[in-house]
């Protein structure tokens, strides 16, 4: 059975360091979401508070309209049925795999573990390695045996701790796409931190975004790229550069490299001076353009070279531009703003 | 001419394991020149109360100490009780005290005529000689225990401290409640480390002779001593010297592999946070706190106190020259062995790494086994190899002392290669090939690399060989040349003839110099542990 999961306004302190400052968020039965922040901004805190290992100050977290942690109680850890899936994998080194899967199982009858067992085995793929010990598989391998143990004892919700960050590169988008399908098909709720944007990206239904203990912004990938609530969400999701510009009348912003038609949010008036976000790929190459902004450096990326661009006035920008032209450093070239989202926020400096 | 320094290499390499395998062999030879009669004797009084005794004590020593040990270091490492800081440290400091100190102490203020019996009798007609005699196996195992129990308390605190935190919290988000985590994780997980304290405690125990002697408990040790200095019989000496052996390295072997078959595991997962820590309700930490104390006053603090009160007549009445003498006697013998050891164990890791020595190393190494011969057998052993060289004890002199120099740098050999080897291995080729690159080898690559980053392992090794040949009794007692005493001489002299006050001060003199070296060592251990888990 999945279950929602409510984190109500949970206020956590380290002594006088205050790591979640009222945050608040909620998943619905069988979601898949993530928690996504720069280092310290309490990700593994929250699901550390959700698992039992941290106790919280203030708040309420429910799981399934039950009650798991208010201030001055804690639920254990061992009866909230809550998996966890640790940065370290921390498989029991002395077990094997088969023991490691089997060890929340213990309860139940031999043949009904060995059957548990055996069928877990099978979901991540590993029914060959049942008999080695952790030593002897490698990491990808560590993960999936995590995943199943923590899978085994059939938990409400399954907690993942950065489960990807200690595996290759190229391991890690195909393991993120692989457990969520095994996610789904179970129908477990799941919530996983991590710092890497594109693993969010692949992993999760919804992207929690998170700065300095709180929640920025609970939305799906689309929306927090093209529809970014602040600025730091903005910034933190994809690439681009803010620049300034000025509100020159309804729904018309003018920037350096141009006019901007767009619907604005509210509240922007004439003459207010505006940050408009500029991603690579809402400049496009146009020699006949009279905006002229300097190669500072490129890097290629196939199909395409990105470009660090240098506005007359210092500003710096990113293009993503075909590489069917190649321009070289210290060149001059033409582009033309064309942005179909266009973000924009008071300059507040 | 290369063809010479090779070979002149390769020998001086193989010295010990050399010299070891001489005694082993002058052993054998000698234990087939025995007569029927006098074995016919020996087997039917000597050998199979021995080997009960021995056996018996062993065990039960490593029994309590196994207990004592893992308790212990269990209860520093995962709960918070008030001086946990401070008696994570201390509870080492027993392994200051030589057994045999430790025996002398209990029998002075728990036998029969002690002040406490008698005050007990006189004062409250309680005749505690009655309920608990001291002089018997248990209460030899008990002593031997607490002398030993470092080992274990030290390998399983250092076991336990490894075991991150995150393993006891995948344990119990799988359902697993703290208190059975001990049981499912922490002790199968420390179980190698367990085992090699246990390890060291069984050839401890099995090589005791101090203990025993002073218990007036026939174990082989003493047998082996008693046939070799009381019937003058050398071959039997040597017969029970392997017999002895044999057990010891029977047993060990049995332990080795227990210990082989976990060792498959040590990749350790999580290591560098934090470990656990059990929440447990105050009182109960007050609780601990008061039972640790009083059992560290018990195997600590009233022993000190006891060796000060009996050494106070001593230094009141002035030390004479001879005391002096003991000491200075024991000191060089200790010192002189431990820059023998470290000389060896040095030149053996140190060309091992430059020169990559598969064979010879393999050969060279094989001399820590004798860490496993008990001290009387190596005694006899080496003893030995003179009356084959000079025919008999007489024509020895002088050469004796090279004898029993050579006996304890043998003994003691794995206490000085271990922490060099380690320390040699800690240290990346990569180091090496780094200042190769940077113009720097050859002589300055050993002065400007390898000497100031191996200096603390050898500084290691010379302060443990040194300790252990100071507390080491049954060399000194069977080797030492006529008239040249050291102090585990004089004490083994004077306990034999019950003058406890009399060994109170030799004794207190080679506690206050391990003292301190037990506790480095206690707190270095963590050093070393922390320093592994930030690479």
């Amino acid at each position: 059975m999945t279950a929602g999961l409510n984190f109500e306004e949970v206020e956590v302190s380290f002594g006088s360091k205050q790591v979640l400052r009222q945050t608040s968020f909620a998943l619905e039965p069988s979601e898949i979401s993530c928690l996504l922040g720069p280092s310290g901004s309490g990700k593994t805190t929250c699901l550390r508070a959700i698992a039992g290992f941290q106790k919280i100050n203030s708040g309420r977290i429910l799981l399934n309209e039950n009650l798991l942690s208010k201030r001055g109680f804690q639920l254990r850890p061992e009866a909230r049925g809550v998996g966890f899936v640790f940065q370290d994998f921390a498989l029991f080194p002395h077990l094997t795999v088969f023991e490691n899967i089997a060890f929340g199982v213990s309860h139940l009858s031999a043949v009904e573990r060995k059957s548990r067992v055996d069928r877990l085995l099978e979901m991540v793929g590993l029914g060959a390695l049942s008999k080695q010990y952790p030593h002897q598989i490698s990491g990808g391998e560590k993960q999936r045996v995590a995943i199943a143990r923590a899978l085994a004892p059939d938990p409400r919700l399954l907690l993942l701790d950065e489960p990807l960050s200690q595996l290759d590169p190229e391991l890690r988008t195909h393991l993120a796409s692989e457990i969520r399908s095994i996610l789904k098909s179970l129908g477990t709720s799941a919530l996983m931190v991590t710092h890497s944007q594109s693993e969010a990206f692949d992993f999760g239904d919804r992207i929690a975004v998170m700065k300095d203990g709180q929640i920025q912004q609970f939305a799906e990938a689309y929306r927090l790229y093209h529809e970014p609530k602040n600025s730091f969400v903005a910034d933190f999701i994809g690439r681009g550069s803010f620049i300034e510009g000025e509100v020159v009348g309804p729904n018309c912003i003018r920037l350096e490299l141009g006019l901007l038609q767009a619907k604005l949010p509210s509240g922007l008036k004439p003459q207010d001076r505006v940050m408009t976000l500029v991603r690579p790929d809402d400049l496009v190459f146009d020699p006949e353009s009279p905006v002229k902004l300097r190669v500072i450096s490129r890097s290629f990326r196939g199909p395409y070279f990105l470009y660090r661009l240098e506005t007359p006035s210092g500003s710096r920008v990113l293009a993503l531009i075909p590489s069917h032209d190649d321009f070289q450093e210290g060149e001059e070239i033409g582009v033309r703003l064309e942005m179909e989202h266009v973000i924009c926020f008071r300059d507040c400096r | 001419m290369s063809s010479i320094v090779n070979a002149l290499r390769a020998l001086v390499l193989s010295l010990p394991s050399l010299v070891l395998c001489a005694s082993i062999l002058s052993l054998l030879l000698f234990a087939f020149r025995g007569t029927e009669d006098l074995w016919s004797h020996i087997y039917e009084f000597v050998l199979w109360r021995a080997l009960w005794n021995t056996l018996v004590t062993s065990f039960l020593a490593i029994f309590f100490a196994s207990l004592v040990g893992v308790i212990l270091a269990w209860l520093v490492v995962f709960v918070d009780f008030p001086g946990r800081r401070f008696f994570s440290a201390v509870l080492a400091l027993p392994l200051a005290f030589p057994a045999y100190v430790f025996a002398f102490i209990a029998i002075g203020s728990l036998d029969y005529s002690s002040q406490l019996m008698t005050w007990l009798r006189e004062s409250w007609a309680v005749d505690g000689h009655a309920l608990f005699q001291i002089r018997s196996r248990l209460g030899m195992s008990l002593v031997l225990a607490a002398s030993f129990y470092p080992y274990v308390y030290l390998l399983a605190r250092e076991a336990f401290r490894s075991q991150g935190a995150s393993l006891f919290e995948a344990s119990r988000s799988l359902g697993c409640r703290p208190f059975a985590g001990v049981w499912r994780l922490s002790l199968p997980l420390a179980r190698p480390w367990i085992l090699s304290g246990v390890a060291l405690v069984l050839m401890e125990s099995m090589a005791d002779f101090g203990v025993a002697s002073a218990f007036n408990i026939e174990t082989l040790t003493v047998a082996v001593y008693r046939v070799w200095f009381s019937m003058f019989s050398l071959p039997h000496a040597a017969q029970l010297a392997l017999i002895h052996l044999g057990i010891v390295l029977l047993f060990l072997g049995l332990l080795r592999k227990l210990t082989r078959e976990h060792l498959r595991y040590e990749d350790r997962g999580a290591g560098a946070e934090a470990p656990w820590e059990f929440q447990i309700s105050r009182p109960w930490t007050w609780l601990i706190s008061t039972g640790v104390t009083c059992f560290w006053f018990v195997v600590f603090v009233l022993p000190v106190l006891q060796l000060i009160l009996w050494s106070l007549p001593s230094i009141q009445g002035g030390l004479d020259a001879r005391f002096l003498g003991w000491v200075r006697n024991a000191i060089l013998m200790s010192a002189a062995t431990a820059i023998l050891v470290c000389f060896f164990a040095f030149l053996i890791t140190y060309l091992q790494r430059i020169y990559r020595l598969k064979a010879l190393f393999s050969f060279a190494r094989f001399a820590t086994v004798a860490y496993a011969f008990p001290g009387s057998v190596l005694a006899l052993s080496l003893s030995l190899v003179l009356i084959f060289i000079f025919g008999s004890t007489g024509a020895m002199g002088q050469w004796v002392l090279l004898a029993m120099w050579m006996a304890l740098g043998l003994r003691f050999f794995a206490v000085g290669f271990q922490p060099i080897y380690q320390g040699f291995r800690r240290l990346s080729m990569n180091l090496d090939e780094a200042s190769q690159s940077l113009g720097v080898s050859g002589f300055r690559l050993f002065l400007r690399l390898h000497f100031p980053l191996i200096r603390p392992s050898v500084l290691a090794a010379f302060l443990f060989v040194m300790m252990d040949c100071l507390k080491e009794m049954p060399i000194h007692v069977m080797m030492r040349p006529f008239g040249w005493d050291t102090l585990a001489v004089r004490i083994f002299e004077f306990t034999r003839e019950g003058e406890w006050e009399r060994a109170a001060l030799p004794a207190l003199v080679i506690v206050m110099i391990s003292f301190p070296i037990v506790l480095w060592l206690s707190l270095k251990l963590s050093g070393i542990r922390k320093a592994e888990d930030s690479r």
